[in-house]
């Protein structure tokens, strides 16, 4: 069977090398009211050359056979509206349609009362090989609280930059996340978004040292561990250091607490270039995907090599 | 000398948590001036000893006074928040604490900016920037 890379070259009269995109981030690129399979349906019936976007949408939707026989030599123009024979595969999710993860989480103190509590939210959406998280992020500078500064556009942008990497390099494609009975696996890619509006968390960020948090940052604090820390709160992760405050961690025996170079623990005691995502953490996002997609996950962290590869090949 | 708060002779003022980031600190200043910093984190003690400025001992006396009094709602925390401790003391006996504020509160509690600003400040200046705040 034709791959949709042959199909794609075939029939979009164009090399991969032209195009000079990954086919994924080609689909994913274009906002979702143009990616309506029927519409693409309609056009691509009515030109000799597809977009290779079109091909590839229709060869996702509907699959590379359909996909092929609709796009052979002996199709011809028609003005009249073509009525679509074929129907999208039961499990073919428009690729770009995002669902929300919004939650609540907390934690309770010795008392019983609630210690810690907040709302998390971040956005996934599936293609056959990935579910991609998003988190977007809204920030703005403020006077510091000690001295009245204020960060610069220079200071924004490069907060932005090392929020963005250190965010990637602790969360994007560490874990795969395994569908219950399919077994189909996808890379759980990871990814932040600075925007101005609809975001899911809003931060404000001060020039100088202080104490970050998941509304606050400070532009001394290291180059964005923290950040990811605290974006792993954005994510409904639990702060995994010691704290008497907390039931769960009140003492160092205490299940909530560990000691394994978690990016959630005490990252600055143990070390900042050791600080990593655990397995537990991908099973938190797997439960909380599967509830959010109604679908049913299981999270698995393969070594990096295998990472690194399916990176490549997906 | 200063006046402090409910006829204290010294005020320590705590914030953090000893196994987060940098640790639990400690400010305490009598009304003679003299201060000592303690700062323990993970099972480790640091301590300086110094002097405020008697300018520096009348703002602690104001700011503190001005928080004591004050409670705040009883709601969860975001994490990562640290508790800011206050403790007023006569000879041996501590005769007021308030535990109520939090770190994150000095962004919206005007009182408790001031007393971490002030906090932070002295801890720099006693500790020679050794500790950070």
């Amino acid at each position: 069977m034709a791959t949709h890379h042959e199909i794609w070259k075939k029939h979009a009269g164009t090399k991969t090398a032209e195009v000079g995109q990954d086919p994924e981030d080609l689909l994913l690129s274009a906002p979702q009211s143009e990616n309506n399979p029927q519409d693409m349906l309609h056009a691509i019936q009515s030109t000799d050359k597809p977009s290779p976007r079109s091909v590839l949408m229709l060869q996702r939707t509907y699959g590379n056979r359909a996909t092929a026989r609709l796009l052979t030599p002996d199709r011809t123009h028609s003005n009249a509206t073509p009525t679509p024979t074929l129907q999208p595969r039961a499990d073919s999710s428009y690729l770009i349609r995002r669902e929300t993860v919004a939650k609540e989480q907390k934690e309770l103190a010795p008392s019983g009362d609630i210690a810690y509590g907040w709302n998390y939210q971040y956005s996934v959406r599936f293609t056959p090989t990935r579910c991609i998280l998003t988190i977007k992020v809204k920030m703005t500078a403020a006077p510091h609280p000690d001295t009245g500064d204020i960060a610069s556009d220079k200071d924004m942008a490069t907060v932005r930059e090392q929020s963005a990497s250190q965010f990637a390099k602790i969360w994007d494609n560490e874990f795969l996340l395994v569908e219950t009975g399919t077994n189909q696996k996808y890379s759980l890619r990871a990814e932040l978004q600075f925007v101005d509006s609809g975001e899911d968390v809003s931060v404000e960020l001060y020039k100088g040292p202080g104490r970050d948090d998941l509304s606050h940052w400070y532009t001394d604090t290291d180059d964005g561990v923290s950040r990811a820390h605290e974006l792993g709160h954005q994510m409904g992760l639990l702060d995994e250091y010691e704290d008497p405050g907390v039931e769960n961690r009140k003492d160092s025996t205490a299940s909530g607490v560990h000691t394994d170079h978690s990016v959630m623990g005490n990252y600055e005691d143990e070390g900042f270039a050791p600080a990593e995502a655990k397995l537990r953490h991908g099973q938190h996002f797997a439960k909380d995907i599967s509830e959010a997609t109604g679908r049913s996950f299981s999270a698995i962290k393969p070594s990096r090599i295998e990472m690194f590869f399916r990176k490549l090949w997906s | 000398m200063a006046e402090f708060p409910n006829k204290s002779d010294r005020i320590a003022i705590a914030v953090g948590l000893e196994h987060w980031r940098e640790g639990e600190t400690t400010l305490s200043v009598d009304s003679s001036g003299q201060a000592e910093i303690t700062n323990r984190r993970s099972g480790e003690l640091t301590r300086f000893d110094g002097f405020v400025t008697s300018e520096q001992l009348s703002d602690l006396s104001k700011v503190v006074g001005a928080i004591v009094p004050l409670q705040r709602e009883n709601k969860p925390r975001k994490p990562d928040d640290v508790p800011l401790k206050i403790s007023l003391i006569a000879g041996d006996e501590v005769t007021l604490q308030n535990n109520a504020f939090w770190y994150g509160d000095r962004y919206s509690v005007p009182e408790v900016n001031q007393v971490i600003r002030l906090f932070n400040q002295m801890v720099k200046q006693i500790s020679n920037g050794a500790i950070s705040t």
